[in-house]
């Protein structure tokens, strides 16, 4: 109970700094906003099948975007002070949770746009809905622990899209999968096997990435 | 370990070994083209059937069946022989199939006194426009296959569509065997790493991921030109070649974030907790995920494993000294890597000094 009043401060604690500075929201929005106007203005007909990966592939640059801010905005005293007073567990938690958070709520974002400028292709909003809570939640996992990696390599950039994105394709493959499931595009007849496998690659890279974190956060 | 040689001569044997025998073992004879592939029951039929290391000279030596299923058997009423390794077969199909459906697929048997029988799985398609099954039955059961030669020599299967590039087993598939083998060390010397946080470890887990690397690309390269063979192209989009293709990419960032990083410690720490992260990734990636698509490469979900139907006794005494092998030498070239690694260490040091 301890543990979860602290996580939850955490999460409190990021949302507080991102709303004070609301550039970072605006900006994310916004970029949504410019990659779905171009889509919409490149394809003259958008197909089932290039609405789907279209949607993919917009939100996974969106949310590299997102995440790739998690820990760059720590300056190393304000990383000292962190360090002193809380468990890294918490840390990482909080992390993953809030960008699982921000991810989700980005990904809703960019589907009322998408649909809003042509049309939803999916059969059941429920089930396209717990496909996006499945991914998002990956793909928080992975980028919050590649953000965590670059940072204790120097902040670079460039090494979060370079190591975050091959980690990041079974998970969004199997959500193209079943994103393409939901269009009617093709039956599929492992929907169960695709969603636990999608939860038990997202649990097994959260279990590593707690266990590493704690490793890295004392550097 | 590290400074002893056996293991490095068990290995250099072996993989000479794996040369030696793996490339001059001939193969068996077998069928290399058979035309047309479909008839109709109640016809005379005639076949060209061209095969492979096949030394043909007298007709009444030859024997050849159509089978169907494991009960049915139907003996050719003439064989021509055209040239060493080129007969005209006649077969009178009875007026019925052994069997209700519209088609029923045989396979071929061509047996040769001095030489090992042959198998031609799924030959011909023979279709019928009623049926009357006894009768089919009776006439499908005037002859047996018996009396097969078999052929002791030490030879490999012959297997139709791969044939002799059948031979790339001891090499693509070793090597990716070796591969994994190289990245499970490198893994643990990554453990090792975090936990005691010596640079020495470090050294040994990326040498060994390094040189895993490489092996993955060798791997790569010998199963693309066995596509090339097989499937008429170097690389076809398929779930297990893409699978692997992915896992090399992160690698190959493995590879980026430790040219990227120059502080040592950092490098080392950043580099094992990615190679640990990395390789949970990859477990899905390669071996379960493809395993749930169909595939146009051999193990689960699509073509049959080379497991108990192709890969007979003689290919397997090349196969696992192959794997022994190829995995020896991959450790001798990262013992190579991080002996010079450590050297270099300590004459950076000294020169510092």
């Amino acid at each position: 109970m301890q543990d979860l009043i602290k996580i939850w401060s955490l999460v409190k604690k990021d949302l507080t700094v991102d709303l004070r500075e609301i550039y970072a929201f605006a900006s994310v929005f916004l970029f949504v906003l410019t990659c779905v106007f171009i889509v919409f203005k490149a394809f003259d007909q958008i197909s089932l099948q290039i609405w789907v990966v279209t949607y993919w592939i917009i939100l996974i640059f969106v949310s590299i975007n997102a995440v790739l801010k998690s820990f760059k905005d720590e300056s190393s005293s304000s990383r000292m002070y962190f360090y002193s007073i809380l468990n890294p567990l918490h840390v990482i938690v909080a992390k993953i949770i809030y960008n699982f958070i921000f991810v989700y709520t980005l990904s809703l974002i960019l589907w009322i746009i998408l649909v809003f400028f042509s049309f939803n292709p999916f059969e059941s909003i429920g089930q396209f809905l717990l496909i996006l809570l499945c991914a998002s939640f990956g793909f928080s996992v992975v980028f919050t622990f590649v953000s965590a990696l670059s940072q204790s390599g120097g902040n670079n950039s460039t090494l979060l899209s370079i190591l975050g994105m091959p980690l990041i394709i079974p998970i969004l493959l199997l959500s193209i999968k079943l994103s393409f499931a939901n269009t009617a595009m093709l039956d599929d007849t492992s929907l169960v096997t695709d969603f636990s496998l999608l939860v038990g690659i997202n649990l097994l890279l959260t279990g590593i990435c707690m266990l590493l974190f704690s490793i890295l956060w004392k550097a | 370990m590290i400074r002893q040689s056996w293991w490095k001569y068990l290995g250099a044997l072996l993989i000479i070994y794996v040369i030696i025998v793996g490339l001059l073992t001939p193969m068996k004879p077998g069928v290399y083209e058979f035309t047309p592939i479909n008839t109709k029951a109640g016809k005379s039929f005639t076949a060209d059937i061209i095969t492979y290391n096949t030394h043909y000279k007298d007709s009444s030596q030859l024997r050849a069946w159509l089978k169907i299923d494991t009960s049915y058997a139907l003996l050719s009423s003439t064989i021509e022989i055209q040239e060493v390794n080129k007969l005209k077969v006649t077969f009178d199909i009875p007026n019925y199939n052994p069997s209700t459906s519209d088609v029923v697929i045989a396979d071929l048997v061509i047996d040769e006194k001095d030489e090992h029988f042959m198998v031609l799985p799924q030959a011909l398609y023979i279709t019928q426009d009623s049926s009357q099954v006894d009768e089919g039955a009776l006439a499908w059961s005037l002859s047996n296959i018996e009396n097969l030669s078999e052929n002791t020599d030490f030879t490999f299967p012959f297997r139709w569509i791969t044939e002799e590039s059948m031979r790339n087993l001891f090499f693509h598939v070793s090597i990716w065997f070796a591969m994994f083998i190289l990245l499970i060390i490198g893994i643990i010397y990554a453990i090792k790493y975090l936990l005691s946080k010596d640079l020495k470890w470090d050294i040994y887990s990326s040498s060994l991921t390094h040189v895993a690397i490489v092996f993955g690309i060798i791997g790569m390269l010998t199963g693309s030109f066995w596509a090339k063979f097989a499937w008429g192209q170097f690389w076809i989009n398929d779930p297990k070649l893409n699978m692997s293709a992915v896992a090399l990419l992160i690698y190959l960032a493995y590879w980026v974030l430790r040219v990227s990083i120059t502080d040592q410690d950092v490098r080392a720490r950043v580099s094992a907790a990615y190679s640990l992260f990395a390789f949970a990734a990859l477990i899905p990636l390669v071996f379960v995920l493809p395993r749930m698509m169909d595939s146009m490469h051999p193990g689960n979900g699509g073509n049959p494993a080379f497991g108990k139907d192709d890969l007979d006794n003689t290919m397997r005494m090349v196969f696992y000294p192959a794997i022994i092998g190829f995995t020896l030498l991959g450790l001798w070239i990262s013992s190579l890597y991080i002996r010079f690694q450590l050297l270099w260490e300590s004459y950076m040091i000294k020169r510092s000094n």
